[in-house]
């Protein structure tokens, strides 16, 4: 074009690309010596077409993308039926002095609360162990030993009130940030603490669902119930 | 078995079939897109007759030159009108499963092919072997890309967020077909159409979104990249104009200010991305950018460079002003520094910018302010919006749009070619009023934003990189007396100030490190910074005379 030719700066565009070259290597230097420590966040590639990555295991890491990946789609068998924040003591009196609040609340609910919204169904049979039954008579060893220990579920627990359909919110908050953030990766007496056993986990269309009063989580495929623990709680 | 060997089995057997739903998904939103985009006049804006002028819409047709640039907006589109549309059902309450959002999509679909046929002759269409040519390529193309990147070929980047505002909540999303009270804190908190982005894997059945984000980046790397080249064209000559752009998208794609955001599982990949693909298509919609670049009085020429019979791409920039806006709480914010920044143009009237932008905005965030605080009737403990908040965001829309209706059209020529220095001089004098109502909080905030910068938390070398440009083209300016602002000079340097009020909206003090929300926003920035800067060094290869020949 005609500007094209008036135009005198063509030692400038040199100039230009140039520079755009040399601050591109040094853009890619810098990538690969700082990115990752200027971040200071997770930086990895993934190997599968999952949001949860199996190296994440050594760290426990969101050990609750993986849980609401295996439920998905899947029944869920808890033992015990939710049960509404105001049949609570503390119900109403949570802003008194001393913010009296009834824990229990969320040891015996949050986890059905939690499988209610991301498994496809929910189903109540109190013919299993709750958590006052597996606080009183624990997994034996050996059915532990077939759990892998994910990590902690602090924040699965933090936003379990997404699954409430019966009670104000609030109760969660108030817990969460006094218990859920405090020491989040170093929680008292090993609570919140996720396992899974993979032995029938992807082939079970139903899946068990069993906590203690720690709310320790351990989720199975109903076979590996049926064959292993059921029998311990009879 | 090894308890990562039986996590491997597991992840392997529970992700199967996942990269072919993405890749379907992403193949979809191209097609849909593609149809939007000439079905909504898009495509027109970047139709050239042979001798590079300007072309009116009843002269193109859909395989003309520039239909390869008409697609690099298809993707975009297709996305933003499959979370606009959710985004709608959701705030209106209409279940959202993924029966609804296929229908939604399908009929979006008929539509756009019906105005189509409409708009062009099918028989001469039809009869074109070129036609189908760039089409099957075209799709073979976004399928191979689709797959290479759905494979993950490259890192990502995640952290908490990535797993509960934009995986559990979008998750709890699709399980529920609703907002629901119980959301609480992530409907305050989470980028409303951030989240809807996120609903993808588990409405159309896989787990991730970093093939779809990928593809978003590789097709904003590339709109940048022909926004540079068709800016060049005209001063620098084609090939000149071809490598500048290669040149200044590959400083752009390496540089860790850009990849911070860009890998990141976020709203703020979506939000950088839309807001420059915005910021691109309404500018040239404004009757700029064919091939020249403007400065100084190109206010008066925006409106002789029209073409003769082409409407803008209402729908098109409605639909981009929506999807923009919600990706991010404060995205209405930035959106009004955008559309106060075309006020500008003279291309536009007031009337076309009310009611193209201001009006979808208002809307789109109203009728989900009133969801969350009226219908849904939210009280978080700690919210980012509040009630207060949102009446304040749909003031400033309504502040605007008397603007744009009452007082714009009658500024006077005088006033108008200000207006790109007193656009940014008001959200300064904003920062200073803040600063002496608030110096404690302002300065803490003003030094954080510093601080992360300097230790390149996310920003890598690019904060210092840009200071160093900055301070020579001030000097420059400060010689040579050329004391003007382009367009996207003035709009990133709106931006930027106004990215200090947002900040201090917050509520909460800032902080150091790169999870800083107000550090993340920032971070948004760059490919604006990058663009200006990359504009005003190449207007100065053409000396001080304007490029413009009419």
């Amino acid at each position: 074009m005609e500007m094209a030719k008036n135009c005198s700066g063509k030692y400038k565009i040199t100039i230009y690309i140039i520079c755009c070259l040399l601050l591109t290597c040094w853009n890619i230097y810098v990538y690969e010596a700082h990115f990752e420590e200027h971040l200071k966040l997770r930086d990895y590639r993934a190997s599968e077409q999952l949001l949860y990555n199996p190296s994440y295991l050594e760290e426990g890491y969101a050990a609750d993308a993986l849980i609401r990946e295996i439920v998905r789609g899947k029944e869920v068998v808890v033992p015990r039926e939710l049960v509404p924040y105001k049949e609570y003591p503390s119900y109403g009196h949570m802003h008194e002095t001393g913010n009296p609040f009834s824990n229990e609340y969320f040891w015996e609910n949050n986890y059905t609360k939690y499988f209610s919204e991301y498994a496809s169904k929910i189903t109540v049979d109190t013919s299993l162990p709750d958590l006052y039954e597996i606080e009183e008579k624990p997994l034996s060893e050996d059915v532990r030993a077939d759990f892998i220990l994910l990590g902690p579920g602090n924040d699965m627990m933090r936003y379990a009130h997404m699954g409430d359909h019966t009670d104000e919110e609030t109760s969660n908050q108030f817990y969460y940030t006094y218990v859920y953030t405090v020491n989040p990766y170093h929680p008292k007496d090993e609570q919140l603490q996720i396992r899974i056993c993979t032995d029938g986990l992807e082939a079970d269309k139903t899946l068990v669902a069993l906590w203690d009063t720690g709310e320790n989580l351990y989720l199975m495929g109903k076979s590996y119930y049926d064959g292993n623990v059921a029998g311990e709680y009879e | 078995m090894t308890e990562i060997q039986a996590l491997d089995k597991l992840v392997a057997g529970l992700s199967q079939g996942y990269m072919l739903h993405q890749v379907v998904v992403i193949t979809g939103f191209f097609v849909l897109g593609l149809l939007f985009v000439y079905a909504s006049g898009t495509a027109s804006l970047f139709m050239t007759a042979a001798s590079g002028d300007a072309v009116s819409e009843k002269e193109t047709k859909p395989y003309d030159r520039g239909s390869l640039a008409a697609m690099l907006y298809a993707y975009p589109s297709g996305l933003a009108l499959f979370s606009v549309i959710g985004y709608l059902m959701l705030c209106l309450g209409i279940p959202y499963t993924t029966g609804t959002m296929i229908i939604a999509m399908v009929l979006v679909g008929i539509i756009c092919i019906l105005v189509i046929v409409r708009k062009y002759d099918l028989v001469d269409i039809i009869s074109q072997r070129k036609y189908y040519l760039i089409v099957i390529l075209s799709m073979l193309c976004v399928l191979l890309l689709s797959v290479m990147l759905t494979i993950n070929p490259f890192h990502v980047v995640v952290d908490n967020d990535s797993f509960f505002y934009f995986s559990a909540y979008p998750n709890a999303i699709v399980s529920e077909g609703q907002y629901t009270k119980y959301f609480d804190v992530f409907l305050t908190d989470a980028a409303p159409i951030g989240s809807i982005v996120q609903t993808l894997p588990y409405l159309l059945g896989f787990s991730e979104t970093f093939g779809i984000q990928y593809f978003l980046d590789l097709n904003f790397l590339l709109i940048f990249g022909y926004a540079l080249y068709t800016e060049f064209m005209g001063a620098i000559g084609r090939k000149r104009a071809l490598v500048c752009a290669v040149g200044t998208v590959l400083f752009l794609v390496t540089s860790s200010a850009y990849l911070a955001t860009a890998k990141w599982v976020m709203a703020g990949v979506y939000f950088m991305s839309y807001y420059f693909i915005t910021a691109y298509l309404s500018y040239k919609a404004g009757g700029m950018g064919h091939g020249c670049l403007r400065y100084g009085g190109f206010s008066e020429i925006a409106g002789a460079k029209l073409k003769p019979d082409t409407r803008k791409p209402y729908v098109m920039l409605a639909l981009m002003a929506v999807m923009t806006s919600m990706l991010r709480q404060e995205g209405v914010i930035l959106m009004l520094v955008l559309v106060l920044t075309l006020s500008v143009l003279r291309g536009y009237s007031g009337k076309e910018l009310a009611s193209c932008f201001i009006l979808p905005m208002l809307v789109a965030s109203a009728i989900y302010y009133i969801r969350v605080f009226v219908v849904l009737d939210v009280h978080p403990l700690y919210a980012f919006l509040t009630a207060g908040k949102a009446i304040i965001i749909e003031a400033a829309l309504l502040f605007c749009g008397a603007y744009l209706l009452f007082l714009r059209d009658k500024l006077g020529d005088r006033v108008h070619r200000t207006l790109p220095v007193l656009l940014p001089a008001c959200a300064l004098i904003l920062n200073l009023g803040l600063m002496i109502m608030r110096s404690d909080r302002y300065f803490h905030n003003l030094y954080m934003f510093y601080l992360n910068v300097r230790i390149g938390a996310g920003w890598g070398y690019f904060g210092y990189i840009a200071a160093v440009i900055l301070l020579l083209l001030i000097i420059k300016a400060i010689i040579k007396k050329e004391w003007y602002l382009s367009f996207f000079d003035s709009l990133m340097l709106t931006y930027v100030f106004t990215v200090f009020l947002v900040a201090f909206g917050r509520g909460d003090e800032l902080r150091k490190g790169v999870g800083d929300s107000g550090n993340r926003v920032m971070l948004t920035v760059v490919p604006l910074v990058v663009f200006a800067v990359a504009l005003r060094f190449l207007k100065d290869t053409c000396g001080d005379t304007d490029c413009i020949q009419e």
